[in-house]
């Protein structure tokens, strides 16, 4: 009796957190992969059975497979630009290497904070044809003729976002690299710097490899992060000049709610999940080894 | 020699340093100028932003936010806004910490699948989930309504909240609890009154951080809004500010509705928000 009473209790406590949780994120995922062999029509609420259709489909479209080369440049971006970027300024600043380094922080940060719509909006205004970025060259140059026209290329249009991408989530790897750096025991280094140990010892044979588990991890979590961005890019381009700055997530968007291919669009929110749980799956044998993920 | 020695290395310093404050600056200025030339260009009449868009406004005009909310409609998608951030927040840290308490202090079998499912969450993407949710929120009549978006709002975020919370309940003394129960405190007396007054520097990091989340979310509210009496601000923003959108002087107005909020709250939380960007603000992308 007393343990079916604590039992209620526990109940209780988690009832309302794991009734919307299953509700809404649980069951759709399972829901999702079914959806995706189906062709559904929403106003009869009937999902016609298709095979691997749908699949096909995508993989025959020139589209999909240039979102995802734009989604793979994302992930270049953000590995080997938004993450050393990140941890330079973490190290400077948990070096103390510059003054004032409270004020430079929430300058890198300040964009996280604010509604990527906003973000995406305000630098299509730059980087318009008549936006500020053409002015500000023409009135450099002395050139009036410029005009900036890399958004309407379809090999460059993704170079000035990987440019805002870089600005606005540095700080945010910033923040978790100096958090981590700050929970290091401060010992180690004086005593390195006692036995004379140079500035870039230091940082190559002490930090890093105790910050090794973080580093891969946030590698894997970069990765997946690229492979979710939507909201900025949509603001910013819609995926357009035609599809030159789209990406899964904007294929999936325009399939499922623009064309209403529901099935197509569960197919490549699938392909998205699998491609989540295979990193999932590899941060869990990295955590594993290496047991060092203090987030 | 080793004068000369002192005086390269001095010289090297002088450079590294020069170096490292350049690209401190340069992100400054990054960061200052597009906000700071929202701000103003958004006190310019249409005309003056067009003619040229560098210059300080010559007449400085209110008339932007004034079109802004009387054709934009801004006032009623700032009042979504406020409904779906405080509902949503206030509910995420009541259910997280009720959970947190659960999955910390309260023994049962059930508790590692609940929380690491919760757990796995943080990773899953939001994509995976909007087609099905957009099927069942129809069917259920809930799509383009207030309480499908403050459900969703507050389902998407209590991952990270759950993960904070019960971290924090877990570190609350067991002797505590225990005392408390030998003097014949419920379950329930314990959570009000031992639980949520210990827990308060961790519901704030909670609520903070959902705020700046609901606040500022776009592609759920993008697919599950369509009518003005559900479209956020972000939505409401987008709609009249695309890429092919004219009116430069509204669209001004609306980017500093937006983000004023979010800047204010990063001056005076920046603790808390830091620290909801440390545990999870890498996991949600």
């Amino acid at each position: 009796m007393e343990r079916f009473k604590k039992g209620l209790i526990y109940g209780i406590f988690v009832l309302p957190a794991v009734g919307i949780y299953l509700a809404i994120i649980a069951f759709p995922i399972i829901t999702s992969i079914g959806l995706s062999f189906t062709k559904y029509n929403i106003y009869r609420n009937i999902a016609v059975w298709t095979g691997l259709t749908n699949y096909l489909k995508i993989f025959k479209d020139p589209v999909f497979w240039f979102s995802m080369r734009n989604n793979f440049f994302i992930v270049f971006v953000s590995v080997f630009g938004q993450l050393p970027l990140a941890f330079t300024l973490a190290y400077l600043i948990y070096r103390k290497l510059i003054k004032r380094s409270g004020f430079f922080q929430s300058m890198v940060f300040l964009p996280t904070v604010i509604s990527t719509v906003v973000i995406g909006i305000l630098w299509s205004k730059i980087f318009s044809p008549i936006g500020l970025f053409t002015r500000l060259v023409q009135a450099i140059t002395n050139n009036p003729c410029y005009v900036m026209t890399i958004m309407l290329n379809k090999n460059l249009a993704m170079v000035p976002i990987g440019f805002v991408l870089l600005w606005f989530y540095t700080g945010m790897y910033l923040i978790i690299f100096l958090a981590n750096l700050q929970n290091m025991d401060p010992n180690i280094i004086e005593a390195a710097q006692i036995d004379g140990a140079t500035e870039s010892q230091i940082l190559t044979r002490i930090i890093v490899p105790q910050l090794y588990g973080l580093l891969v991890v946030t590698m894997i979590l970069a990765i997946s992060g690229s492979f979710k961005s939507f909201d900025l890019i949509y603001a910013m381009t819609e995926g357009g000049p035609a599809y030159y700055t789209s990406l899964l997530s904007i294929y999936m968007y325009k399939q499922s709610f623009k064309y209403f291919n529901y099935g197509v669009g569960s197919a490549v929110s699938t392909i998205m999940v699998m491609v989540s749980i295979a990193l999932v799956i590899i941060i869990g044998l990295v955590k594993r080894k290496v047991d060092i993920m203090e987030m | 020699m080793s004068e000369y020695n002192l005086r390269t290395e001095k010289e090297q310093n002088i450079f590294s340093k020069t170096l490292i404050y350049l690209v401190f600056i340069i992100f400054t200025i990054f960061t200052i100028f597009p906000l700071f030339w929202v701000y103003y260009s958004s006190l310019k009449p249409q005309l003056e932003i067009i003619r040229d868009p560098f210059a300080f406004p010559k007449e400085p005009t209110i008339n932007n936010f004034i079109q802004a909310i009387k054709v934009g409609k801004l006032n009623k998608y700032v009042l979504n806004s406020v409904i779906y951030t405080f509902v949503s927040s206030s509910l995420v840290v009541s259910f997280a910490m009720m959970a947190s308490f659960a999955f910390a202090k309260i023994k049962n079998r059930a508790t590692p699948i609940l929380y690491n499912s919760f757990l796995m969450g943080l990773l899953i993407t939001i994509q995976a989930i909007l087609i099905p949710l957009f099927i069942s929120m129809t069917r259920m009549g809930l799509r383009d309504t207030r309480i499908g978006i403050i459900l969703i709002y507050t389902a998407i975020n209590l991952p990270l909240a759950i993960y904070l919370g019960t971290e924090f309940v877990k570190a609350i003394p067991d002797s505590l609890i225990e005392s408390a129960q030998i003097d014949g405190a419920s379950h329930f007396t314990i959570f009000f009154k031992l639980i949520v007054p210990m827990s308060t520097p961790v519901m704030v990091t909670i609520f903070i951080f959902t705020v700046l989340a609901c606040w500022n979310e776009f592609m759920l509210a993008l697919v599950f809004t369509s009518s003005d009496t559900a479209r956020s601000l972000p939505v409401g923003i987008f709609a009249f500010s695309g890429p092919l959108a004219t009116e430069y002087g509204m669209q001004f107005a609306a980017l500093v509705i937006g983000m004023t909020p979010m800047i204010l709250l990063y001056i005076i939380f920046h603790k808390q928000i830091t620290k909801g960007f440390t545990a999870g603000g890498a996991l949600k992308g």
